[in-house]
C-alpha cells in the first residue's frame, strides 16, 4: 500500500517537472500560433493577449494568396527527400570506414573531417558557387542536392562516434563466421545503428527544410523556390504584417512536427539492441 | 574470400551510383519540364510576333503583396507596350537585414549569372558602382532625354558616383515628426501646435511622460526611436556629413551637438529603461502606435499602418530644429540598376526608364501609396489628393538630404549607429566617438 | 587453418576496403571543402572585394585585423557567449535527456514538445522571443512585475544581451537532447540490471554507468557545441537587424565576418577572419581531443 502511494507521489512529481519544462518549450510556439489568429493591431496590445479576440483565419487565407504555398511545399519536399536519401547512403559508409576499418590515413581523414566543419559558410560560399556555375547548374536544384551525396562531415562524425561505441566482439564473431567486410557492415553494424541513422536523417530533413541561404543563392526562378524563401515574402522594408508571417511559419513547421511524431516512436522507443542486450 | 569481398564492394558502389543517378533523373526531369513550360510560353508569343523577344531577367526584393502586385502590374503594361522585350520578373528574397539582395547579387555577378535589371537600395549604389558592379547609365540617359532636374536633388545625388549616373531613382520617402494629438490634449498642450524648436521638443517630451512606479507608462519622446538616426538629427542641427572635397565630416561641430543633445535623454530617463522602446531590438513593436510614446520620428509608411488603429488621432510636423526654422529631412528610397555583364543594356535601360519616369512609376506610386523620386508625379496621385498628411512630405523633399554617396556608405552608416549607441550608453563622449568614426571612414576612403 | 587466416585477412585488402568505403566522402571533401578552403586561404592574402582580386596583399589583412578594436570586441563577445552556452547546453542537455528517457506515460509527447522549438523558422522564433523579452512590453517582464520581481532589461543592456541570446539558443536544445537520447538508448539494459542487483541507487547508476558510457556522445556534443557557438550568426543577426546593438555587445565574430564580406566588400579580410577563427576552433578542439583520451570510453576498443 505504502509503496503504491509512494509511486503515485513520484508520478505526480515527475509530471509536474515535465510540465514545467514543457511550458518553457511551448510558450514561444504558443505565441506564434496565437498570433497567427490575431489581427495586426492585436499583436501589439499590452499586456499580451493570450487568445485572439475572435478566431481569425484571415492570415491563413493571406498565406495562400501571397505565395503559391502548394508549389513551394512540393519543391521543398522534393529537395528534402533527395537530400535525406543522400546522407543516409554515403555518411554511414564513410563513418564506418573511419571507425572500424584500419587503414593508413584514416586518422588524418578524421582530423580533416572535423577540421572542415570549422570554416564558416560565408567564405566557402563564393568558391562553391563558382564551381557550380562552371558546371552550368545555377538555377537548378543540383547545387542543393549534389553535396549531400558526397558526405556531410557533421553526420560522419556523429555516426563514427556510434560505430566506435559498439562492442568489438560483434565483428570478431562475424569474421570467424567468414563474413566479408561489406556484409559485416551491412548485416551487423547498419541495423544496430538504426537509431543513429534515423537521427541523421531527421537532422538533414530539418537542415534542408529550414535552409534559407542555399535556395536563396542558387535558385533564380520563383516557381522553383522553397518555403523558407516564401516566408521572406511576408517581410518588408519598414512594416511587417505579422499574423500572415506567423501563419506561414505554423504551416511550414506543422508537417515536420507530424513527421517527428511518427518517427520518434520508431527510433527512440522501438529499437532494441538485440545483439548485446539479451 | 577476397573475390567475394571485392564483388560486394562493387555492388555497393554501383548501388550508390544508381541512387545518385535516380536523383539526377529526378532533377533533370523537373528542369526539363520547366524549360518546356518556358518554350511553350515563348512559342505562343513567337506566333504573334514572328521574332523572338529579348528576355530581361528582373530581380526585385519587395515581397509584400501590395508592392509585388504593383510591380508585376507595371511589368505587364511594359510588356504589352514593348512586344520585343519580355521582362521576367522574379522576387528575390533579402538576407535578413532588409537591405535588399546583396549576397545573392554578389555571388550571381561573381559566377557570371547576373540579372539584367535590379531594384536596388539607392543608398548602396555608390558603393557598388565604385566596385565596378554596375553599368554606367550616363550616356543612355542623355540620349533618351533624361534630365537631372526631373528628379529631386537628393535622389539624383544618391544615384551618381564621380559625376556618372549609375542608377535610375525609383520611389522615395523622408522623415517627419509624428505626434499623438490625444496625448497632447491630456497633457494640456495644444494639439494643433507641435514643437518646432528643440527646446520646445524637450519641454513637451517632459510634459507628455507618465510614470507608474519605476516603470514608464508613456515616454514623451525618444530621439533615436524609429527613424531618429544620427543623420536625422545631424542635419536638423545644421551639420553636414561630407565637405566639398568629398571627405567625410562625421565630427562636424553641429553633429557633435546633436549627439550630445541625444545623450541628455539617455541620462534623464535612463538608457536601459527606454532601450527596448526602440525598434532595433524591440521586435518590430511600434510604441507610438501602441500609445506608449507620444512623439516619434518616422517615414510616410506609418500613415497606412496608423489607419488600422481605431480612433487614433495624430498629426505630422517638421522635425524640430534648434532655431525653429530651416526645416529639413533625410530621404532614402530605391532605384533601378543594371549589373555589369548583361547583354541587353539598352533594353534594360528602357525598362528602368519606364519604371522611374514613365507609366511604371505612376502605377507603382499610385497603387502602393509611395512617393516617387520623379518630382512631377507625386501631385498626380489619387492617394496624395485624399491624404492631407502627404503634403508635408512633398513640401520637405526639396530640402531633404541623402546620405553621403561614398564607396564606404555602409561602413559610415554602421559606424555612426555604433557611435550613437555607445554615446547613449555612456561609453565615451560624443566628440571622441565621432572623431574616431571620422578618422576610420576617411582612412578607408583614402584621405 | 584456412579459417584462422580469414580472421586476420591480409593487410592490403583492408586498406583497399577502407579507402573504398570512404571514397564518396573523399570526393566530397575535395570538391566542397578542401578546394573552397584553399581558395579561401588565397583570398585572405589579397584585396579581394568579392568580384575581382586587385592585388596580392601579403599578410596586410591580418595586420589590419589585429589593429582593429571592433575585431577584438567581436572576438570577446563570441568568447563570452561560448563560455555561457557550451557548459549550459552540456549540463541541461544531459539532464533533459535523462529526464525524458525515464519511462513515463506520455513520454513521446514530452519529447516532441522539447523538440518543437528546433522545427520553427528562425525568423518567426526570434521575433516571438523579442516580444516575450521586451523589457517594457514583454510578457516575461510583465509576469515578473506582477510577482513583484524586477525585470531584467534583456536585449536592452550590454550585460544581459548575451545571456538573452544564450537563452534562446538553449530553447532550441532539442537536437542536442536527441543525440543524447540516441546515445542513452545504446547503453545495454543489462548493465543497469546488474547494478540494481548490486543495490546501486539512481545517482550512482547515472554516475557510474550512464555518464561513462555516454562519453563518446558527450565528446561529440562538446566539439559541435563549440563550433556552433563560435559560428553563431543567425540569432544575433536577425535580432539586432545586423547591427549588434546595444553598444556592439551583440556583434558576434561571424556577423563581423559577414559584414566584411558582403556589406563592406572586404572579402579578403573576411577570409582572413575565417582563418583566424579556424585556428582558434582547431586549438580548442585539439585540447578537447587530447583530454578525451582520458575520459572518453569506447566500448569497441
Amino acid at each position: 500500500m505504502k509503496k503504491k502511494i509512494n509511486e503515485q507521489a513520484n508520478n505526480i512529481l515527475r509530471h509536474t517537472v515535465l510540465l514545467i519544462i514543457s511550458m518553457f518549450f511551448m510558450l514561444p510556439f504558443y505565441i506564434m500560433v496565437s498570433t497567427s489568429f490575431k489581427t495586426q493591431a492585436e499583436c501589439f496590445v499590452y499586456p499580451i493577449k493570450w487568445l485572439p479576440e475572435n478566431l481569425n483565419f484571415a492570415a491563413y487565407q493571406d498565406v495562400f494568396k501571397i505565395i503559391p504555398f502548394g508549389r513551394y511545399f512540393i519543391n521543398t519536399v522534393y529537395i528534402t527527400a533527395a537530400n535525406v536519401l543522400g546522407v543516409v547512403l554515403t555518411c554511414p559508409l564513410a563513418a564506418y570506414s573511419l571507425a572500424r576499418l584500419r587503414w593508413k590515413g584514416r586518422e588524418f581523414l578524421f582530423f580533416l573531417t572535423i577540421a572542415v566543419m570549422m570554416i564558416p559558410y560565408q567564405v566557402i560560399m563564393i568558391p562553391i558557387f563558382i564551381l557550380f556555375s562552371r558546371m552550368g547548374v545555377i538555377g537548378t536544384y543540383w547545387p542543393l542536392i549534389i553535396p549531400q551525396y558526397f558526405g556531410i562531415p557533421f553526420f560522419i562524425f556523429l555516426l563514427r562516434q556510434f560505430f566506435k561505441g559498439l562492442p568489438k566482439e560483434l565483428e570478431d564473431a562475424a569474421r570467424i563466421d567468414g563474413c566479408s567486410e561489406f556484409s559485416i557492415f551491412s548485416k551487423i553494424f547498419l541495423p544496430l545503428c538504426k537509431p543513429a541513422i534515423l537521427t541523421i536523417a531527421i537532422f538533414q530533413l530539418l537542415n534542408t527544410w529550414n535552409d534559407f541561404t542555399g535556395p536563396l543563392i542558387y535558385l533564380t526562378k520563383s516557381k522553383m523556390y522553397t518555403l523558407q524563401i516564401g516566408l521572406q515574402q511576408f517581410k518588408s522594408v519598414h512594416v511587417t504584417n505579422w499574423p500572415p508571417m506567423m501563419a506561414a511559419s505554423v504551416l511550414i513547421s506543422l508537417p515536420i512536427i507530424i513527421l517527428f511524431f511518427i518517427a520518434q516512436k520508431q527510433f527512440i522507443e522501438g529499437v532494441t539492441f538485440t545483439g548485446v542486450k539479451g | 574470400m577476397l573475390k567475394k569481398n571485392t564483388l560486394r564492394v562493387i555492388v555497393l558502389v554501383m548501388t550508390i551510383l544508381l541512387m545518385v543517378s535516380v536523383a539526377l533523373v529526378g532533377c533533370t526531369g523537373s528542369s526539363k519540364e520547366q524549360s518546356n513550360n518556358q518554350s511553350n510560353g515563348s512559342k505562343t508569343e513567337n506566333i504573334a510576333e514572328q521574332k523572338k523577344p529579348v528576355e530581361l531577367a528582373y530581380w526585385f526584393p519587395h515581397g509584400n503583396a501590395t508592392d509585388k502586385t504593383a510591380l508585376e502590374k507595371a511589368v505587364d503594361v511594359f510588356s504589352k507596350a514593348n512586344p520585343d522585350i519580355k521582362v521576367i520578373a522574379e522576387f528575390v528574397g533579402g538576407s535578413g537585414s532588409g537591405q535588399g539582395i546583396t549576397d545573392k547579387l554578389v555571388t550571381a555577378i561573381n559566377g557570371g549569372n547576373p540579372p539584367d535589371v535590379v531594384l536596388f537600395d539607392r543608398f548602396m549604389v555608390s558603393q557598388w558602382a565604385s566596385t565596378g558592379l554596375f553599368e554606367d547609365l550616363t550616356d543612355l540617359a542623355q540620349a533618351s532625354g533624361i534630365k537631372k532636374d526631373m528628379f529631386y536633388e537628393f535622389a539624383i545625388n544618391e544615384a551618381t558616383y564621380k559625376d556618372r549616373l549609375y542608377a535610375m531613382p525609383f520611389d522615395t520617402d523622408c522623415r517627419v515628426l509624428y505626434y499623438n494629438k490625444k496625448m497632447f490634449a491630456e497633457a494640456g498642450l495644444d494639439p494643433e501646435k507641435p514643437p518646432l524648436t528643440i527646446a520646445e521638443l524637450d519641454e513637451y517630451a517632459e510634459k507628455l511622460t507618465k510614470k507608474e512606479g519605476n516603470r514608464y507608462k508613456v515616454l514623451g519622446f525618444i530621439p533615436w526611436l524609429s527613424q531618429g538616426w544620427l543623420y536625422t538629427w545631424g542635419w536638423s542641427f545644421g551639420g553636414q556629413f561630407q565637405d566639398q572635397s568629398g571627405k567625410v565630416t562625421a565630427n562636424h561641430p553641429d553633429i557633435v551637438k546633436a549627439l550630445e543633445w541625444e545623450t541628455t535623454y539617455a541620462e534623464k530617463y535612463g538608457i536601459e529603461a527606454i532601450t527596448n522602446f526602440s525598434s532595433a531590438s524591440g521586435g518590430d513593436i511600434n510604441p507610438f502606435r501602441a500609445g506608449m510614446v507620444a512623439m516619434m520620428i518616422s517615414g510616410p509608411w506609418e500613415i497606412a499602418g496608423l489607419k488600422e488603429v481605431k480612433d487614433f488621432d495624430y498629426g505630422v510636423s517638421y522635425i524640430p530644429t534648434p532655431t525653429g526654422d530651416n526645416f529639413n529631412s533625410w530621404a532614402g528610397g530605391w532605384s533601378y540598376v543594371i549589373p555589369k555583364g548583361t547583354k541587353y543594356k539598352e533594353e534594360a535601360f528602357q525598362f528602368a526608364k519606364f519604371m522611374t519616369v514613365e507609366e511604371g512609376a505612376a502605377i507603382y506610386g499610385n497603387d502602393t501609396a509611395h512617393f516617387m523620386s520623379c518630382k512631377d508625379l507625386n501631385d498626380t496621385f489619387d492617394w496624395v489628393k485624399n491624404e492631407p498628411k502627404a503634403k508635408i512630405f512633398i513640401e520637405l523633399f526639396p530640402s531633404s538630404y541623402c546620405r553621403p554617396p561614398i564607396p564606404k556608405g555602409q561602413l559610415l552608416w554602421d559606424e555612426l549607429a555604433t557611435a550613437t549607441d555607445k554615446a547613449l550608453h555612456g561609453k565615451g563622449t560624443p566628440k571622441e566617438l565621432l572623431d574616431k568614426v571620422n578618422e576610420k571612414v576617411n582612412k578607408e576612403l583614402g584621405f | 587453418m584456412l579459417g584462422v587466416k580469414n580472421i586476420f585477412p591480409n593487410k592490403n585488402k583492408k586498406e583497399v576496403v577502407g579507402w573504398l568505403f570512404a571514397s564518396p566522402w573523399l570526393i566530397g571533401l575535395m570538391a566542397f571543402y578542401i578546394y573552397p578552403l584553399l581558395s579561401s586561404i588565397f583570398y585572405s592574402f589579397t584585396t579581394f572585394n568579392g568580384i575581382t582580386v586587385e592585388k596580392f596583399n601579403g599578410i596586410q589583412n591580418y595586420i589590419d585585423l589585429i589593429h582593429n578594436d571592433v575585431f577584438w570586441l567581436s572576438m570577446k563577445n563570441t568568447f563570452i557567449y561560448t563560455i555561457i552556452v557550451v557548459p549550459a547546453s552540456l549540463f541541461l542537455g544531459i539532464l533533459l535527456a535523462i529526464i525524458l528517457n525515464v519511462k513515463t506515460e506520455g513520454r513521446g509527447i514530452y519529447r516532441i514538445i522539447a523538440f518543437i522549438p528546433t522545427l520553427a523558422p528562425v525568423v518567426a522564433v526570434s521575433i516571438v522571443w523579442q516580444w516575450l523579452l521586451n523589457s517594457q512590453f514583454g510578457l516575461v517582464n510583465y509576469i515578473l512585475y506582477k510577482v513583484g520581481l524586477p525585470g531584467p532589461p534583456w536585449f536592452g543592456s550590454e550585460l544581459w544581451s548575451k545571456p538573452s541570446v544564450a537563452l534562446i539558443s538553449l530553447w532550441t536544445i532539442g537536437t542536442t537532447v536527441l543525440i543524447y537520447l540516441a546515445g542513452l538508448n545504446d547503453i545495454p539494459k543489462n548493465y543497469y540490471e546488474a547494478a540494481t542487483i548490486d543495490g546501486a541507487g539512481v545517482i550512482r547508476k547515472v554516475l557510474h554507468i550512464t555518464l561513462p558510457l555516454l562519453t563518446p556522445v558527450i565528446f561529440f556534443n562538446i566539439i559541435m557545441g563549440i563550433i556552433r557557438a563560435v559560428q553563431e550568426f543567425t540569432l544575433p543577426f536577425v535580432i539586432t537587424n545586423g547591427m549588434g546593438t546595444p553598444a556592439n555587445s551583440m556583434l558576434f565574430y561571424s556577423m563581423l565576418l559577414y559584414k566584411n564580406a558582403f556589406q563592406y566588400f572586404k572579402m579578403g579580410e573576411a577570409n582572413a577572419m575565417a582563418w583566424i577563427m579556424f585556428v582558434i576552433i582547431m586549438a580548442l578542439t585539439l585540447i578537447v581531443q587530447y583530454t578525451s583520451k582520458k575520459w572518453v570510453h569506447y566500448m569497441g576498443e
